[in-house]
């Protein structure tokens, strides 16, 4: 445990001192405003170095009742135990959504999500084809009445070639 | 700070109109089959503000004269830059419209962005055009006696107080360099402090916390009505015919300079074929003549000067107000982009 | 008393206004309870619609949404530990452990009377102070006093979440170096863009929220569920009984006043009530270890609060045009649609506009009791689809909020990024609660900086001499000490 408050302090340093290099690119003071746009980040950096040295610190100093018992409520959720380790699974569940994103804004939304829907429900272990297919189209459907038809919500419509295809299918739901 | 040219941005008064006058429906060219389907305007600017209003007043008007939908698409953020990336990514066929205004020319300037507004881009037309003006609180004594504001009285408590007087403006290229002008010809320095929301800017000055307001008229003019703001300097050649009592600084100061103005205009990609161009230009121009849109204007008190400029006049407007930021930022020791250095 | 009634009367003497108010009143509870869409979505989507519709039904529309709005953010948050809104965040935090122990209908019931109670309060606060209270506001809060208040909720935040001082404060650094990439307030200057034009206008908050919540939500029972350690959670419909209703009576009142003063504050209105609420709510409590367990108080603070905020909000919206939030910023664009400005005028100008306005936050807020307490029984069963198809769905629509606000693709990345970085932070000491409101206040409070120094020509000693800006940074600074002393009387102390 007290490795890990000590890697945490560490890797919060390391962030702080990044944060601190990249913002040389604009410490420079501004015309109505001398401190520049560095000037908060900085503060902020500093407060966050004083922070993560207490907690470097902390990893010396004795463990007290106090620890268990602190008087600050507990908000979060007990350390759900049974997700220790990554596997490929985890690393699915992560992706797929972030791959989708991108595959929005490239070929628009109206391409891609059907796949998505399909997928992610897959991943969920839905296995049955025909559960699939009906789940994702269905939906897929609702979306379209929903947010083409009732009420016209703008989302990705993609790149060059995929721009056009979608606007067309765009005018056609219109 | 010394703001040495100010002059090239022009838009004299006269110009412009010509060749605008009586446009009929059937004059216009239809390219082929454009527009088959809906049109897309991305506005760079929030749900409710000037600019989106701007558009939607121009939405009606052009969708009846193309006989498509025309959709009103807002992507907001970073001072109206977010929305580049998703028009650069639209293909080159006048289905989308970006509209913006004058940021286009200082933030090119700048290099917040690289999109050159007549290079990179074709402008179709200018629909806003807003002069400014500087505005006081009328229960400030210092400057207001017998519900008349004095800019003499303001200059002489600036002159007296060298960097006292507090001027709430907003961080936009245009205003600062209109306030660099101001404090240039009128000898003094001010502390200028920037408020991105309308609200807070005017706010401060109302609530009494800080001392000029900096503004279009059109935006405050309720607060005026409602005597809350009293306006004490119209920054243009003459005195505005709202506020007759307060004084310009052409016809009463003498100042000879082409004043910057609140922009907001159309374009369409460069490589977007000529005739949908042509096509468009005549649409927009025949848009804003409609009596819709002219009563939106008067509303909005965006008549006080000509707010409309077809696609050749606003590209030369945006060619001069590239050259004429440039020279201000350098002047003002602002970022300029490194191949304009 | 008059202007209310003709309010009222012009509310309900027309069809076509019975059919918005309850339309609004349906929507905003129906977006709420879908995870991943808000309130705020259903606003946003239906904004260019309201130009269409006659001014005083259009802002009667989103009062309405506002009020079954915030109500509406409690069910998700309650559900299935997504917050409709960040001011529904600390209802999460007991309400979600409520759910998984069985009792989400007991749950959602307290957040409605509380919902409804604050925001019933809080207009007959409204309709009585708007005009008096706006003067004051405006001529005594400007970018000194709002800094120093910033400051003083910020030190408050850093408590918020974690056991650890030093993991607190930690969070809320990383919230406010999240809060700090985009154009700086001034010179606009990028910050931390990496070059792409995206970034420029920042980090928003709305999809830093869906991530944090609910995509890490759907992140954390897709993975039970594909490794079969899922677990339905138990559907029960009790409602809670009058007595333990009575027992919460204290904590009613002191949220309604904390909820009601904090929501007057533009910029900060609703959030920092709930949280503030939240917070009092523990140090008041016999039982403060409770919390975050499934405590009922947990739920009651700040639903109390953020409803009481409602009404408070309306106060600097109309009056100077200052909005609290996100769909109080969209209600001036319904205003400008119609071509109006909020703002000192309004009282004046469109006085039956403000009236109704009025009138339809008290009924609707009368009306969620109601709607509420049948929507309590029914709405626990959305708990019955299975979690398999839950789990795609919650991710489109989050998508879509995300997406629809800005119309930035950034904003669906952050979404999920966020979503990653909140499965692993829920699983350590950092507090969720305090990276939100790091980006929220360091946005507005760097502004607020920035004019305040500006005015104060830089020295930082002005922030002590203007009495209000010192009050508050007394109290901040009181506010560290007392975190700190308590942690050293537990290291050194008995």
């Amino acid at each position: 445990m007290k490795d890990r408050v000590t890697w945490e302090a560490l890797a919060w340093c390391v962030l702080i001192l990044g944060a601190y290099a990249l913002s040389l690119d604009f410490d420079k003071p501004l015309p109505h405003y001398p401190p520049g746009a560095a000037f908060w980040p900085h503060i902020v950096q500093f407060g966050m170095a004083i922070a993560a040295i207490v907690l470097l610190v902390s990893r010396f100093l004795p463990q007290t009742a106090g620890d268990e018992a602190a008087e600050t409520p507990e908000y979060i959720e007990e350390a759900p135990e049974d997700l220790a380790g990554i596997t490929w699974r985890t690393i699915a569940v992560f992706l797929i959504p972030l791959i989708w994103a991108y595959a929005m804004h490239q070929m628009g939304f109206l391409l891609v999500t059907p796949f998505f829907l399909i997928g992610f429900t897959w991943l969920m272990g839905v296995t049955r084809w025909r559960t699939l297919l009906a789940f994702g189209f269905g939906f897929y459907l609702l979306l379209l009445v929903v947010f083409y038809k009732l009420i016209f919500t703008p989302l990705p419509m993609g790149a060059g070639f995929f721009h056009t295809i979608n606007a067309e299918i765009l005018a056609v739901l219109q | 700070m010394k703001v040495k040219t100010v002059s090239t941005y022009a838009i004299a008064a006269g110009m412009g109109l010509a060749g605008f006058a009586g446009i009929a429906l059937a004059d216009i060219k239809k390219p082929g089959d454009y527009p088959k389907r809906p049109i897309t305007i991305i506005v760079c600017f929030g749900k409710g503000g000037g600019s989106d209003q701007a558009v939607a007043a121009m939405q009606g008007p052009l969708s009846k004269i193309m006989g498509v939908k025309v959709n009103k698409v807002n992507k907001p953020g970073g001072g109206g830059v977010n929305c580049l990336p998703d028009f650069q990514q639209a293909p080159a066929d006048g289905y989308t419209i970006l509209q913006h205004g004058d940021g286009m020319a200082s933030k090119y300037v700048s290099g917040d962005m690289d999109l050159h507004p007549t290079k990179d881009l074709t402008p179709i037309a200018i629909t806003n055009v807003a002069p400014t003006a500087m505005f006081v609180n009328p229960k400030d004594d210092r400057f207001v006696s017998g519900g008349v504001a004095s800019w003499d009285k303001v200059v002489a408590y600036a002159k007296a107080n060298p960097g006292k007087l507090n001027v709430s403006n907003i961080n936009v290229a245009m205003e600062l360099a209109t306030m660099g002008k101001v404090e240039e010809f009128f000898g003094f320095t001010t502390k200028q402090v920037m408020f991105d929301k309308p609200a807070q800017r005017y706010g401060a000055v109302i609530g009494g916390k800080l001392d000029v307001l900096m503004e279009q008229p059109g935006d405050v003019i309720k607060h005026v009505q409602a005597g809350k703001l009293l306006p004490v300097l119209a920054i243009w050649p003459d005195r505005f015919k709202v506020f007759a009592d307060t004084k310009a600084t052409g016809a009463d100061y003498g100042l000879k300079w082409n004043p910057l103005l609140r922009i907001r205009s159309f374009w369409v990609k460069s490589d977007t074929p000529q005739e949908i161009k042509d096509y468009l230009d005549a649409v927009f121009a025949k848009a804003y003549q409609g009596d819709d849109h002219q009563a939106f204007l008067k509303r909005k008190a965006l008549d006080i000067v000509n707010s409309y400029y077809g696609s050749k006049d606003m590209t030369k407007i945006f060619d001069d107000a590239v050259a004429t930021y440039a020279k201000v930022f350098k002047a003002t020791g602002q970022r300029v982009r490194k191949d304009m250095q | 008393m008059e202007d209310f009634l003709t309010g009222t009367a012009l509310l309900f003497t027309n069809p076509i206004g019975i059919g918005i108010f309850v339309g609004g009143l349906v929507g905003g509870l129906v977006f709420g309870a879908i995870p991943g869409l808000n309130a705020l979505t259903l606003a946003a989507v239906l904004l260019p619609f309201t130009a269409w519709i006659p001014a005083e039904y259009a802002i009667m529309l989103y009062g309405v949404i506002y009020v079954s709005g915030v109500y509406g953010g409690a069910i998700t948050a309650i559900l299935f530990n997504i917050p409709g809104s960040v001011e529904n965040a600390p209802t999460a935090f007991d309400g979600y452990p409520m759910t998984r122990k069985g009792e989400p209908s007991k749950a959602i019931g307290y957040a409605v009377t509380c919902s409804a109670i604050g925001g019933t309060l809080s207009a007959i606060l409204m309709m009585i102070a708007t005009e008096p209270i706006a003067d004051f506001a405006v001529s005594t809060f400007g970018p000194i006093e709002i800094t120093a208040l910033i400051f003083f909720g910020l030190t408050v935040v850093a408590g918020v979440g974690s056991k650890s001082l030093a993991k607190g404060w930690l969070s809320l650094g990383l919230g406010l170096t999240i809060g700090v990439v985009g154009g700086d307030p001034v010179g606009a200057t990028p910050r931390y863009t990496f070059g792409t034009l995206y970034l420029t206008g920042g980090i928003g908050f709305i999809p830093l929220i869906l991530g944090l919540f609910a995509v890490s939500e759907v992140f954390i029972q897709g993975q039970r569920l594909v490794r079969g350690s899922y677990e339905a959670p138990k559907l029960s419909v009790s409602y809670p009984s009058l007595t333990e209703f009575w027992a919460m009576k204290w904590a009613v009142v002191r949220s309604t006043v904390i909820g009601w003063f904090s929501g007057i504050l533009p910029g900060v209105g609703a959030t920092l009530a709930a949280f503030l609420s939240y917070n009092e709510a523990v140090r008041w409590s016999k039982h403060p270890e409770r919390f975050g367990t499934g405590e009922a108080e947990g739920v009651v603070a700040p639903e109390t609060a953020n409803n009481a905020a409602t009404g408070a909000a309306m106060i600097p919206l109309l009056a100077l045009g200052l909005p609290g939030g996100a769909l109080t910023a969209m209600m001036i664009g319904v205003f400008n649609l119609h071509d109006m400005e909020v703002g000192p005028l309004i009282m004046i100008e469109a006085p039956e506009l403000v009236w109704i306005l009025f009138a339809s936050m008290f009924w609707a807020s009368l009306a969620i009791l109601v709607l509420g307490m049948v929507e309590s029984k029914g709405i626990v069963h959305l708990l019955r689809i299975p979690f398999t198809m839950l789990a795609p769905g919650i991710l489109v629509f989050s998508t879509i909020g995300a997406y629809a606000l800005r119309g930035n693709i950034f904003d669906v990345y952050t979404m999920f990024i966020a979503g990653i970085a909140g499965y692993f932070l829920r699983r350590s000491d950092y507090s969720v609660p305090a990276i939100v409101m790091g980006v929220i206040l360091g946005q507005i409070g760097e502004n607020s900086l920035s004019q305040a120094l500006t005015i104060l020509d830089y020295n930082f000693w002005g922030f002590f001499t203007e009495p209000v800006s010192a009050v508050f940074c007394g109290v901040g600074i009181l506010t560290i000490v007392w975190g700190i002393a308590r942690r050293a009387r537990q290291y050194f102390g008995s």
